[in-house]
């Protein structure tokens, strides 16, 4: 059976500047999702990888039943989330990094409250053990550290034991160490209970590290839907060379430029900095390098190494991941 | 049937009960009431008010504090999950917008139960107004007054859910148009018949008038009967009107602007 299936999923949101353009109903029109489709299969962990405003978390948030789609179909595990939104709640459960809890509550009570939302009767000692919470569980919620919070909202979303995982930015702001720990946790966790996980981020390596399949999503579209291999093969056999310069002066210039053996280039005028992907780096750099320098660029670093799902992405759309 | 009433509903009630420890929410259940009660009461003593004034300044206060805790009940149940960044967990979860209003509604009437209680002992001990007096109609009075608080906390809530957060003083403010337009602290009779008309179909001037009536030794029955008819039928469309917003909410976003 397959845990989610989407189809054809459109929504776009009004934008008011004014309060009588509310009540008159004149706002701008923007679209953040153009038609998507997805079949996820049971208990496989699923990667929703794009950049802000790729339209990831709006997406999420119908699976959840919090937005209304426009137009097509979601279904979980067969219950249509529109029209058996209530039923499909009982099922899932998310952990977005963008939401808390009540900072006056202490964790245990913050879980225990969020349990009874489920009807359920939890033995929270298990959960908060897994998550290493046991020395702050009667400290307040507003009390934590941003990790610590985080690692809260998770088990909120873990105790519940649901068909259907939604981790919407699993580890966004957390140091190193802790977001390590937490995809171990939810590795662990969907090996124990063969929860099906949905995953939204924006950061390759979770995608990588967690991901059984993954969906490439930029600007409300899919772009590539793939194993992690899969995609990588789209630019296997080609290295990726990021050229850092002093300043970008004339990027057309430089796109127009026919440089031997390069198959695509991205300028990022923000880091001035050029990234191309080409085949036999070895025998080119040494060419490219020169027809920059004669562009009167100054080349300040230089890095050849192989190419990561950012550069599929890259590649798939000719933008950044941040 | 009693044990999945209570499951709907507790969470709620239990997280407005642990949030009274902040001294906040003691200070507007107790405190602020207390404190504008004996101001009109000191006031009274200083005019050498007569039995009638005091009757509608302590009606008025009384009353009007029942019916404005039990409304911010539900207000601030809604706007405290947006304070908290925490409705997009509350509202993932299987519940729905009407057993959270329902829900926070309860803990309300328990709040304005025990200010109701207080400020009346007070009103007896310092100013000697018995409200006690009102006897077998004051669980009447009560259940209308909280009826009243519902109402206005859907409509509250409906307009915060359609217009979003720049409207959210609509919560603590909306009331302040109900003082005005129900006679909380004056008889409707003073307004021209086609706004006492409009008074009459809201039902907290019922409230009032038929706390007074009593007070007055003049049948009340069918002041209260008229009262809890309009109730109901507001809070009817309300719960009507709710499930509808809800909708709305959830096709423009507010969960996740606001989430």
């Amino acid at each position: 059976m397959l845990a989610l299936e989407a189809e054809g999923v459109r929504k776009s949101f009004k934008s008011y500047e004014s309060f009588t353009d509310k009540i008159f109903h004149r706002g701008k029109s923007m679209e953040a999702l153009k038609g998507i489709g997805l079949k996820v299969n049971e208990g496989e962990i699923f990667g929703l990888l794009g950049p802000n405003g790729a339209g990831k978390t709006t997406f999420m948030d119908i699976v959840c039943n919090l937005i209304l789609p426009d137009s097509g179909k979601i279904k979980v595990f067969g219950l249509d989330v529109v029209k058996q939104g209530l039923e499909v709640r009982k099922i899932i459960n998310l952990s977005s990094a963008y939401s808390k809890f009540y900072d006056e509550l202490t964790v245990k009570e913050n879980l225990e409250i969020s349990a009874m939302y489920y009807g359920l009767k939890i033995n929270l000692k298990k959960i908060i053990s897994m998550l290493d919470l046991g020395e702050y569980e009667d400290k307040n919620f507003g009390d934590l550290s941003s990790g610590n919070q985080q690692k809260v909202v998770i088990a909120r979303s873990l105790m519940t034991n649901p068909k259907l995982l939604l981790l919407d930015e699993l580890t966004i702001a957390l140091d190193p160490n802790i977001a390590a720990k937490i995809r171990k946790i939810i590795k662990k966790f969907r090996r124990e209970s063969k929860t099906t996980v949905l995953l939204a981020t924006h950061n390759m390596y979770e995608a990588e590290e967690l991901c059984d399949r993954v969906a490439i999503i930029h600007r409300g579209r899919i772009v590539a839907c793939n194993t992690v291999a899969n995609l990588k093969k789209m630019v296997s056999g080609e290295d990726v060379l990021e050229i850092a310069v002093d300043k970008i002066e004339n990027p057309s210039d430089i796109l127009l430029t026919k440089f031997g053996g390069v198959k695509s280039i991205v300028i990022h005028r923000n880091d001035n900095s050029i990234v191309m992907h080409l085949d036999n780096s070895e025998k080119r750099l040494q060419d490219i390098l020169k027809i920059l320098m004669s562009k009167k660029l100054r080349i300040k670093s230089v890095k050849l190494r192989e190419p990561t799902l950012e550069d599929v992405f890259m590649k798939l759309t000719g933008a950044k991941l941040e | 049937m009693i044990g999945n009433i209570v499951k709907k509903y507790w969470p709620f009630i239990l997280v407005d009960i642990k949030m009274s420890r902040r001294i906040i929410l003691l200070f507007e259940m107790i405190f602020w009431p207390l404190l504008s009660l004996a101001s009109l009461g000191i006031f009274t003593l200083f005019m050498k008010s007569n039995v009638y004034v005091k009757l509608f300044l302590f009606t008025g206060a009384i009353g009007w504090s029942t019916i404005h805790f039990c409304q911010h009940a539900i207000g601030r149940g809604f706007l405290s999950e947006v304070w908290h960044d925490s409705m997009k967990q509350t509202f993932s979860s299987p519940i729905t917008l009407k057993n959270f209003v329902i829900g926070h509604w309860l803990f309300g009437i328990i709040g304005s139960v025990i200010g109701f209680t207080v400020m009346s002992t007070l009103a007896l001990v310092f100013f000697n107004f018995n409200l006690f007096s009102l006897g077998v109609f004051i669980p009447a009075i009560l259940l209308l007054a909280v009826m009243c608080s519902l109402i206005i906390g859907i409509t509250s809530l409906s307009l915060v859910l359609l217009f979003g957060m720049r409207v959210d003083f609509i919560v603590w403010s909306l009331t302040d148009m109900v003082v005005f337009i129900s006679g909380v602290y004056y008889s409707i009779a003073v307004f021209p018949p086609p706004v006492q008309f409009i008074s009459h179909l809201f039902p907290v001037v019922y409230v009032f008038e038929g706390m007074r009536a009593v007070l007055m030794g003049v049948s009340a029955w069918r002041i209260f009967a008229n009262g809890f008819i309009i109730a109901g039928i507001w809070i009817i469309f309300g719960m009507y009107v709710i499930s509808k917003i809800e909708k709305y909410a959830k096709r423009t976003g507010f969960y996740e602007r606001y989430g």
